[in-house]
């Protein structure tokens, strides 16, 4: 014979169980979501999303020259605001209706990527524009 | 006299492995990746952004707990509830994207990638949450059986 466990209760333990596990993963996960009370103003993209768009992505690299010159995702435009003029060009040249830009600098860390894809958004009046969550990091952490 | 159980034993056993199954295997894939599914959750666009962050990282555990308490019948019929009331409100989110024409992924089992059609997560979740409805009428009629079997006439 089972226990007549009152229902309020069993229900009760488990939304109180599950708390704990994620209480857990948004302290230690190394996939957990950015956590901030405001809604960023680009929508990040985590590498695995951007994986399942497959060839309809163009990545843009945000960081200065040099770290780009150093080391970048294969096929990525370089786009800073230092030289926007002059790279923007090359970007455009490449883009077709339906590509998402994914716009990355070094790491969650960095805003680079942010600003780099709100001026594009003003300036191009693109919607699908979004931020690499993790950057460059992520990308070369995913390689090994 | 005890009333019988709506559901004959194989079909009890084929429901709870159905629908805990699926339950643990949707959960396993949004454990994995949180992030991806904070943004699922994010392009129906229906929750504040902390809310979405909050159940994005609580859901799923509450998903593989709920399918671990119906496989193993352990407080099984709190954890048919829950799930009922997750089906009822998954599908009321799919209705609402279909209904607006959202290009979005359902987010149901992770991957973040638009693959499956809405229409298709919406009759699933349906079914799931008919077969965790009738699983809980039959735990409950058995349950208040064995209470009856106990208590003096």
């Amino acid at each position: 014979m089972k226990s007549a466990v009152p229902l309020g209760r069993e229900i009760t333990l488990l939304l109180v169980l599950a708390a704990l596990p994620a209480l857990l993963s948004a302290w230690l996960h190394p996939r957990r979501p950015v956590l901030s009370w405001s809604k960023p103003a680009v929508e990040q993209v985590t590498l695995a999303q951007v994986d399942s768009w497959k060839a309809s992505v163009l990545w843009v690299d945000a960081r200065e020259a040099g770290a780009y010159a150093r080391g970048h995702i294969p096929g990525a435009f370089s786009l800073n605001e230092t030289e926007w003029e002059r790279l923007l060009h090359a970007l455009m040249q490449a883009r077709e209706p339906n590509h998402r830009i994914v716009v990355y600098c070094d790491s969650e860390r960095c805003n680079a990527s942010e600003e780099v894809a709100l001026r594009l958004r003003r300036e191009l009046n693109v919607e699908a524009v979004f931020v690499l969550q993790g950057g460059w990091t992520a990308w070369r952490q995913n390689q090994r | 006299m005890a009333a019988k159980p709506t559901l004959s034993i194989a079909a009890n056993g084929a429901g709870r492995l159905l629908l805990g199954g699926a339950f643990a295997w949707a959960a396993a894939a949004k454990i994995h990746d949180p992030a991806t599914f904070a943004s699922d959750i994010t392009h129906y666009r229906l929750l504040p952004h902390v809310a979405t962050l909050a159940l994005s990282l609580y859901l799923p555990w509450l998903e593989l707990l709920c399918a671990a308490a119906v496989l193993t019948r352990r407080c099984e019929r709190g954890a048919l509830a829950i799930l009922l009331v997750l089906c009822v409100i998954f599908s009321a989110a799919l209705t609402s994207a279909w209904l607006r024409g959202l290009d979005i992924s359902c987010g149901c089992f992770g991957g973040g990638g638009a693959s499956t059609p809405l229409v298709i997560s919406l009759l699933r979740s349906l079914g799931l949450g008919v077969i965790a409805l009738l699983l809980l009428r039959s735990a409950s009629i058995q349950s208040t059986s064995d209470l009856e079997d106990v208590l003096p006439k």
